[in-house]
């Protein structure tokens, strides 16, 4: 099959700049998985509040005899939010199954159904406790957003849990679920990379995982080098941007525009 | 204090001006929904604008009277409108306020000609990138007419988005898709008649690849004042007025109260 | 399942469209953008196959609900109605032509019933963004002063009646939004695709399963 004329392909106008990018930043990124997996580099990553009190949420909900309620929102399964979520909640879900808490975990796109049940059943298997696990516990409440909403305070109140984790793809109901876990005392934490939902976030929970945060958060956990080179590759990427604005903003505004129309191209 | 007195207390504040209007003047217009106006009333007569449907019943409080307020400006300035609709619950909405202002959907004489509601396509960014590729993504409209015979498309020379003038977003999600598959890759701007919780995330958009925007309720109602056609948005100002100093003069006495009791002497032992 | 079929495939597929489809974002070359537009329709149709899945988890929940006789079945009768009605509607279009858009039962259902349900969840916020300001909104610090402070302005001058009490409250929130906000958003933007782009990277190295529903 023809898939293309090779000696007819080109970088679409305006897109130079971006193409470099996404090779280099690919390139940078693998290079710190390599390097930091060979023991080059050994990257200290900054703690992250929020993730380390997961263990103190999971403390107190065990002494306190409620469950924890964990939910990935409304994405699918492609929304890198919802995968991030997943990767926590693997963790959250083990140390639940380790001190007997009740793990209930929502979720609102059916495509999320048959890997979080694999992934929550995996994490009991590996916490010793696969006779534990109930089907049940992982619920698809509705693909309807304000439904999700009503389905999670419902349950929340009904549950009366003590940690509230809301860690992944949320819109407008984000207050909605943070309003619940605070009226039964929940302790809460939260992230997502919607930075309008954010402030809401801020104002109600204890934790929030703000932006790359919760996307971090899994490589982060893991403790893994492979996962912490990563982490390291998008701080480098992070810092040519960082180079980039600065340098073109000075020579920009001294009226040198090479810089800017080159990238444009 | 009780949650529930705060929750009456806004109830009361929302309701009273819903039910006897109190007539507040909207003020200065703002300069997203001017430049907005302005880029519209500037594009040449029968240019393609693309309207997005992505609001929620939740969200079509804000959205759809500015949807309804473009199309007015649109239908004003002789433009052609084409409507998609990116969840299946936005879809009512189109013809919602097709109806409002052309007084019909299909039925209308110049549907076809210079309307054309495309439906429901899935997939959010991924549909629109097919839709900006080849404007016959759908091979049929909203009503199963085939595109290929309407007279819309018919002195298009590209047949891609960009044939389009502007592309406007209403809803309450993000923004960032259509600029990355329109805006960046075929030049058409990028305007939004998104709900206020939003506007944080247009900004950094603005004004180079996002126009102009209506910032909720109130620049629904700002682009009513702009096209002549006061509606749903004018009418509900009053409450978003007062309901907003309520929460204000509710921070202040809450604040009151925190320092007032932390400067209260403990009781003694 | 064997390895291959429940990871080496899935992954393998991933890639290949990962690269494709970015490849028909920064590449122009007909022959390969007009089979990366074949692709995308390809996925909007696979997409659209979405709904089928949630009509049929919705309808099994429900059923299960009503064999185990559970108390509350109200909502379940309802899901009944609503099939109904979506089925004489799928009869009305495929038999006779009439579109969902033009057929008033299921018109109906969506503007008398999920619609406005809709719309009263979305306003308890109201109530809720009240309750977590006065609640939140406390000057106990520098940092949560200037929160206030900005929070009252922004509210103040987004309302006709700020202008009304003071001429300067939206000419403060529009540099409130013009300047330090969109500085923040920026950030908050960048930083989350350039954490998005590492994700990515892993998943692509095959680092990140947990989307095929085995962590690492």
């Amino acid at each position: 099959m023809h898939i293309t004329n090779v000696s007819e392909l080109s970088v679409r106008t305006g897109y130079n700049g971006a193409t470099i990018m996404f090779v280099v930043s690919l390139a940078i990124v693998s290079l710190g998985i390599y390097l930091t997996m060979r023991g080059v580099l050994k990257p200290k990553i900054r703690r992250l509040a929020g993730i380390d009190a997961l263990d103190e949420m999971i403390g107190r909900a065990t002494e306190l005899g409620r469950p924890v309620h964990y939910t990935v929102g409304l994405g699918g399964i492609g929304n890198e939010q919802v995968i991030a979520g997943l990767s926590i909640a693997r963790y959250v879900a083990r140390k639940c199954a380790e001190l007997g808490v009740r793990f209930l975990f929502t979720f609102a796109a059916p495509s999320v159904q048959p890997i979080a049940t694999d992934l929550i059943k995996q994490a009991y298997v590996e916490a010793g406790k696969a006779d534990t696990f109930n089907p049940d516990n992982v619920m698809w409440l509705s693909d309807r957003q304000f439904a999700f909403a009503t389905g999670v305070m419902g349950l929340c109140l009904r549950e009366n849990v003590a940690a509230n984790m809301l860690l992944g793809y949320f819109a407008a109901e984000s207050l909605i679920f943070a309003e619940a876990g605070y009226r039964v005392g929940a302790m809460q934490i939260a992230g997502t990379t919607n930075s309008y939902q954010i402030p809401f976030f801020v104002v109600t929970c204890d934790y929030t995982l703000i932006s790359e945060e919760l996307i971090t958060a899994g490589a982060y956990m893991s403790g893994e080098p492979r996962q912490q080179g990563s982490i390291l590759g998008q701080d480098y990427v992070r810092l040519i941007g960082l180079a980039l604005m600065g340098v073109g903003a000075i020579l920009y505004g001294v009226g040198i525009k090479t810089l800017t129309t080159w990238l444009a191209l | 204090m009780d949650v529930r007195y705060m929750y009456l207390l806004v109830m009361i504040v929302v309701s009273i001006p819903l039910l006897k209007p109190m007539g507040l003047p909207l003020g200065t217009i703002s300069v997203e929904t001017t430049r907005m106006y302005q880029y519209i009333d500037k594009l040449p007569s029968r240019s393609i604008i693309v309207m997005i449907a992505d609001q929620s019943p939740a969200a079509a409080a804000e959205c759809q009277p500015a949807m309804v307020a473009n199309i007015q400006h649109a239908v004003n300035k002789g433009h052609r409108v084409l409507f998609y609709a990116s969840r299946t619950d936005a879809v009512p909405f189109i013809d919602d306020a097709m109806k409002v202002v052309l007084g019909a959907t299909s039925d209308h004489p110049n549907y076809g000609k210079l309307y054309v509601n495309l439906g429901y396509i899935p997939e959010g960014e991924l549909g629109l990138k097919g839709l900006a590729a080849d404007v016959f993504f759908t091979g049929r409209d909203a009503y199963g007419k085939d595109l290929r015979a309407m007279e819309f498309f018919r002195d298009l020379p590209k047949k891609d988005a960009s044939d389009w003038g502007l592309i406007i977003y209403y809803g309450a999600s993000s923004v960032d898709w259509v600029v990355r598959q329109i805006t960046d890759v075929y030049g058409c701007k990028t305007a939004g008649g998104v709900a206020a919780v939003l506007v944080t995330r247009m900004y950094p958009y603005y004004p180079h690849s996002i126009i102009g925007f209506q910032t909720g309720l109130r620049g629904a109602a700002e682009y009513e004042v702009l096209v002549k056609r006061p509606g749903e948005a004018a009418a509900g100002m009053d409450a978003q007025s007062l309901s907003h100093l309520a929460i204000v003069i509710m921070i202040i006495v809450g604040n009151i109260g925190y320092y007032a009791s932390r400067r209260k002497p403990s009781g003694g032992g | 399942m064997s390895l291959v079929v429940k990871r080496y495939i899935p992954h393998a597929v991933l890639v290949a469209t990962a690269f494709f489809l970015a490849g028909d974002t920064l590449l122009l070359e007909k022959t390969y953008n007009d089979l990366a537009t074949s692709g995308v329709k390809a996925i909007s149709i696979i997409g659209s196959f979405a709904v089928l899945i949630s009509i049929t988890m919705l309808s099994r929940l429900h059923v299960r609900r009503i064999q185990r006789r559970r108390t509350v079945i109200e909502s379940s009768v309802l899901l009944v109605c609503m099939w109904a009605t979506m089925i004489w509607g799928l009869f009305r279009f495929a038999v006779q032509g009439v579109s969902p858009l033009k057929e008033f039962a299921v018109q109906q259902v969506f503007s008398g019933i999920v619609s406005p349900g809709d719309a009263t969840i979305y306003s308890i916020l109201a109530f809720f963004i009240a309750a977590a300001a006065y609640r939140a909104f406390r000057a106990r610090s520098i940092e949560a002063t200037i929160l206030l402070g900005s929070g009252v302005i922004v509210m103040l001058g987004k309302a006709p009646i700020g202008e009304m009490i003071w001429g300067y409250f939206p000419v403060l929130t529009t540099w409130l939004t013009d300047v330090p906000n969109t500085a923040g958003v920026r950030t908050l933007i960048l930083s989350g695709i350039i954490a998005v782009t590492a994700l990515y990277v892993r998943i692509i190295l095959g680092y990140e399963r947990g989307w095929m529903g085995r962590g690492d």
